[in-house]
């Protein structure tokens, strides 16, 4: 009954300018075009670039391929903390019992694009230390953002002009360097005075900078506390800043949310929980949680229920009559998806792997549950985009190897217009 | 409580299904505790000799983790000593004073069952899964119909949940899987998970916590098992864990739609008789 559905439904499903219909192999979506349109130019403009200088190592930081994460901050300001809490999933009330850094902690993030998480002792001042010279270029020369992180409930005052120090220094040498500072430890003050403690800082930071005439730094600053989603929240949004195109990402979300009526799509990190894209309707942090509390409720039953090998005879015995057919073929999408409907006005929830490490997570329209096998073939076509998306826009060393197959695509694509 | 145990003694003790019994395992003043305890399974002997008795020894995270054990299990003995010289006084008594008869009750009857808890962990889930389990009338009919419903749609498990704590009131587990699946704890866990997620779902929609959230779920992890939650009975959900395949899910769900009306019982008064009568009702509307 399923495929006869799929199939009726297949003739409106055109209407999403990402998918394509399964059934022809040489068909090529209008996405793919574009994407490899994008490569195309992006290699060639590297390539004048090249051609025309050698390369230069903090030109294009995001090019080398890991981007770097420096969480910096005063002693006792919650750095630990936050990347025991993001990275490592633990308990934020744990973290009242972590010994104070002593050295760099570095950290690797092995996901969709691979981070690297430098945490630094609050003590040390790198760029004034008398015992000690630090490479700059060792610790600055790949970083995509250094987080600094402000304790909220502290006096801030300090921290402020240690800041202020640090960006002037890294203005010299490595402007491109994204300074983003979290005002932490926000949980238990009042909306009002957060907003007051930002202002303050906001103030403070860019009026001595202006001062010193450094006037075009980025610098973002976030409200945080490990005690809720706000940290999660903060990371996603710095992590985003590092994604190359990631306007592209934004557009297939958003064009799939408007296809298929979706509230809010989300793009999920399923080990941090960081979300690296969404779709361009507003930000709302009620739909961030309870998207990031699904992808816990999947992990906990795909731990409990598939994480563990079948007796050898299982599969025998599941693909023996009433359906004789081996169990690839049984099933009707080899990546997890999942669905749950909220009693609340009949809202769905959906909930869809990308790859190994991504998971788009949406929150659909309310009564639309109806429509399930189209909006399936829509999510899967863009999964397919996704899946894409990344292979293309890998770093470079292993970007060699895909490149035949992408030109490829384009010669079918010549033959078949 | 002096008050509990003198002037409303007949009141409070009478009727009793279920005492339950919460000591603090740091507690300092352990005798006091004993003698309090002492004192009112005595008077549960007294007037509703038939209630169950469940100690919960509370506040375990505060114990060294390998000093858990050994320490519930002393303190666990205690109390067991102490039930049964409570039973035995009433029933010299009872005898003596030619009360209610106790010769129908057994020691064995009237032992404490005792688990370890902590709010800091799942234990309490585990803990108050099998109270609620002891407390089901018609368990064996309902557990012969879900191992029916379990064989004949080829699932691997069947857990029934309780609407609003998500405890488990009842499970099936094939054979095979009962086998093989590592996590023993898993019926807690999943408590744990559903009830957070349930907390997370009142926080998004704004409707009060032990309102009913979610009527659905369904999850396939390709081709390696598949599961669906479902609103079964007014009062339950119900967790279908299968085997991977669309055809299989499909068929399973509409089976377990039909399946509702067998179980429409768990939803009656929880008086036995009227369970009683309604077991007939629907049996008949089967065979119909």
């Amino acid at each position: 009954m399923a495929t006869s559905l799929t199939k009726r439904t297949s003739s409106t499903e055109h209407r999403d300018p990402h998918s394509a219909p399964r059934s022809r192999g040489l068909y090529i979506s209008p996405a793919t075009v574009k994407l490899n349109h994008i490569y195309e130019q992006n290699r060639q403009r590297q390539q004048k670039k090249d051609g025309v200088k050698a390369p230069e190592p903090t030109a294009t930081p995001l090019a080398k391929g890991k981007p770097r994460l420096l969480l910096m901050g005063q002693r006792r300001s919650g750095k630990s903390s936050i990347s025991s809490v993001v990275f490592h999933k633990l308990p934020p009330n744990e973290t009242l019992y972590l010994e104070s850094t002593a050295r760099i902690q570095k950290d690797s993030l092995n996901s969709f694009m691979d981070f690297q998480v430098w945490d630094f002792p609050g003590q040390i001042d790198i760029f004034d230390n008398p015992n000690f010279t630090f490479d700059m270029d060792a610790i600055f020369g790949e970083v995509g953002a250094l987080i600094w992180v402000i304790d909220a409930q502290d006096d801030y005052l300090e921290a402020v002009s240690k800041l202020n120090a640090t960006i002037l220094h890294l203005q010299r040498s490595y402007p491109h360097i994204l300074i983003e500072v979290f005002i932490h430890k926000v949980d238990g003050l009042s909306d009002d005075y957060k907003l007051d403690i930002q202002r303050d800082v906001t103030i403070r930071i860019q009026d001595e900078l202006s001062d010193q005439g450094v006037e075009n730094a980025s610098i973002s600053f976030y409200l945080t506390s490990i005690y809720n989603h706000s940290i999660f929240e903060a990371f996603s949004k710095v992590i985003q800043k590092l994604i190359p195109r990631l306007g592209q990402l934004e557009a297939l979300l958003t064009s799939l949310c408007r296809t298929c009526r979706f509230d809010k799509a989300y793009l999920f990190d399923v080990n941090t929980k960081i979300y690296i894209a969404t779709d361009s309707s507003p930000e709302d942090v009620a739909s961030y949680e309870i998207c990031s509390d699904y992808v816990d409720v999947i992990i906990d039953f795909t731990e409990v229920y598939g994480s563990w090998q079948r007796s050898p005879g299982w599969r025998a015995k599941l693909e023996q009559p009433p359906w004789p057919k081996r169990l690839e073929d049984q099933i009707g999408c080899d990546l997890a998806e999942s669905g749950m409907i909220l009693s609340d006005a009949q809202r769905p929830i959906i909930l869809r792997e990308v790859d190994r490490f991504l998971a788009l997570v949406a929150i659909m329209h309310e009564g639309s549950y109806d429509k399930m096998p189209l909006i399936n073939m829509n999510v899967d076509e863009v999964v397919k985009g996704l899946t894409e998306f990344f292979e293309i826009t890998k770093p470079k060393e292993t970007r060699v190897a895909g490149k035949d197959s992408i030109q490829g695509q384009m010669e079918q694509l010549a033959l078949g217009s | 409580m002096e008050n509990y145990l003198s002037q409303q003694r007949a009141h409070v003790f009478s009727n009793v299904g279920v005492l339950i019994y919460v000591f603090d395992i740091e507690s300092r003043d352990v005798d006091r505790d004993l003698f309090t305890y002492s004192n009112i399974v005595s008077a549960l002997f007294q007037f509703s000799r038939d209630a169950k008795i469940f100690v919960l020894i509370h506040k375990m995270d505060l114990i060294q983790p390998q000093q858990r054990e050994a320490m519930f299990d002393a303190r666990v003995n205690i109390i067991r000593r102490k039930t049964f010289e409570a039973f035995a006084l009433i029933r010299k008594q009872n005898r003596e004073l030619g009360g209610q008869d106790t010769s129908g009750v057994s020691e064995a009857d009237v032992e404490p069952q005792a688990f370890a808890t902590s709010i800091w962990d799942q234990s309490l889930y585990k803990a108050w899964a099998s109270i609620i389990h002891d407390l089901v009338p018609n368990l064996s009919v309902i557990e012969t119909q879900l191992a029916a419903l379990g064989a004949a749609i080829e699932a691997e498990e069947i857990l029934l949940f309780e609407r609003t704590s998500f405890l488990v009131v009842s499970k099936w587990t094939s054979e095979t899987a009962a086998r093989e699946n590592p996590f023993g704890d898993r019926f807690e866990r999943l408590s744990n998970v559903l009830k957070a997620w349930k907390h997370t779902c009142s926080k998004y929609t704004g409707t009060p916590r032990n309102s009913e959230q979610f009527t659905d779920f369904e999850y396939k992890a390709g081709a390696n098992f598949s599961v669906f939650v479902t609103k079964f009975t007014t009062n339950t959900y119900i967790q279908v864990v299968l085997p991977p395949g669309e055809a299989r899910f499909n068929a399973a769900k509409l089976n377990v739609a039909i399946a509702r009306s067998w179980f429409k019982f768990l939803d009656g008064p929880s008086a036995p008789v009227a369970t009683g009568s309604a077991v007939t009702g629907s049996s008949g509307d089967y065979a119909a």
